[in-house]
């Protein structure tokens, strides 16, 4: 296995602590990512919207005044709040629920191309790069038993009703492929995770874990969101030492298909 | 599609699509919804927007616009797919 974390792997300058400006910046914006949602998810949905609005235009304001990398890994934060605020807005009168994650994933993902190219983030940083197959069929297989685990502890029910043909089942099982395994991989390992990684060599995959964590507590399950953190700690772990983000996003995947399907189906 | 929508609150437990924004989404009127959440996403893309604008009067380096992009065009991509759609929905 290749080791040794984003910043190094692709050879990119760290800032020096001492020469940033103000490197406690990127833990206060990840707590008031998190204050944000906690006020969306229990307090009030259009205030937490409002908070995330403000969180997004600070971060973006804050990484206009900084002319070093650290100013342009800020911007990978932007996408957290930027999902919320999509969650909330993309979704429309008839259009099918099952629709939604796609209506939300596409310009998400977008959002974190731009964010990749606006850091400088090739694709050997996103993780997008060719790597010893054997440990990410590993990681990918971890996917079976976190799934059973994430049905166990959130109880989803099957997003399949009784009598549905197998096209459905195809349509589903490809959305949550695609709009939630690859697209959250992608935004919080790839983009997220690189970005953090760039201003803080130890702390970026707790951090990313924290953020991506923070976006279940609208499963109003603590047991589950505290599970989907040390899913995305583990991954971010997985991805930090392999250097590519092809096994977890596999074993996202798997996760997702066990949990909203298969589980479900087989035991519930 | 054989998935209702009271099926999907309770098995939707995904970062984008959970139980509070189902619940927002579907047990609020679209008119209410427009004239708050969607309000302050207009708001928002029109702030980013000028910010834009204002780092390049002060001649900010290509990199530091582009950074603004990373949420002006997905919320610029929201607003033409949600007025669009709205718009089919009106005229059909």
């Amino acid at each position: 296995m290749a080791s040794g974390n984003i910043a190094d792997r692709a050879k990119l300058p760290r800032v020096d602590s001492s020469s940033t400006a103000h490197p406690s910046a990127f833990p206060l914006l990840i707590a008031a990512i998190c204050a944000s949602e906690v006020v969306l998810v229990f307090v009030n949905v259009a205030a937490g919207v409002v908070l995330d609005a403000v969180v997004l235009v600070a971060i973006l304001s804050l990484q206009a005044m900084r002319p070093g990398r650290d100013g342009r890994a800020m911007v990978t934060l932007a996408l957290v709040p930027l999902l919320r605020i999509l969650s909330l807005t993309m979704p429309v009168p008839g259009i099918p629920p099952v629709y939604w994650a796609g209506l939300i994933g596409a310009p998400l993902a977008l959002g974190g191309m731009l964010a990749a190219r606006a850091i400088g983030l090739g694709r050997e940083e996103l993780g997008l790069k060719r790597s010893p197959w054997l440990p990410q069929v590993a990681i990918a297989a971890l996917g079976l038993p976190a799934g059973l685990a994430a049905w166990l502890i959130g109880r989803p029910g099957s997003l399949i009703e009784d009598g549905a043909s197998p096209a459905e089942i195809v349509l589903v099982a490809l959305l949550l492929v695609v709009f939630v395994a690859l697209t959250e991989e992608f935004i919080f390992r790839g983009v997220v995770q690189s970005g953090l990684s760039v201003t803080y060599a130890r702390g970026a995959v707790m951090m990313g874990a924290i953020l991506y964590g923070a976006m279940y507590l609208g499963s109003l399950s603590l047991g589950y969101a505290l599970f989907m953190t040390l899913i995305g700690l583990l991954y971010g772990l997985l991805v930090d030492r392999t250097g590519s983000i092809v096994g977890v996003c596999a074993s996202h995947a798997i996760l997702v298909l066990g949990a909203f399907l298969a589980w479900p189906a087989l035991l519930g | 599609m054989s998935v209702s929508n009271q099926l999907l609150a309770t098995a939707s437990m995904t970062s984008t699509v959970s139980p509070v924004t189902i619940a927002t989404l579907l047990g609020n009127d679209y008119s209410v919804i427009s004239a708050s959440i969607g309000l302050v996403a207009i708001l928002l893309l029109a702030i980013l927007l000028a910010q834009k604008e204002l780092w390049r009067a002060r001649g900010a380096p290509a990199r530091v616009l582009g950074a603004f992009d990373v949420a002006s065009v997905p919320l610029l991509m929201a607003a033409v797919v949600v007025l669009g759609l709205r718009l089919i929905d009106l005229l059909v």
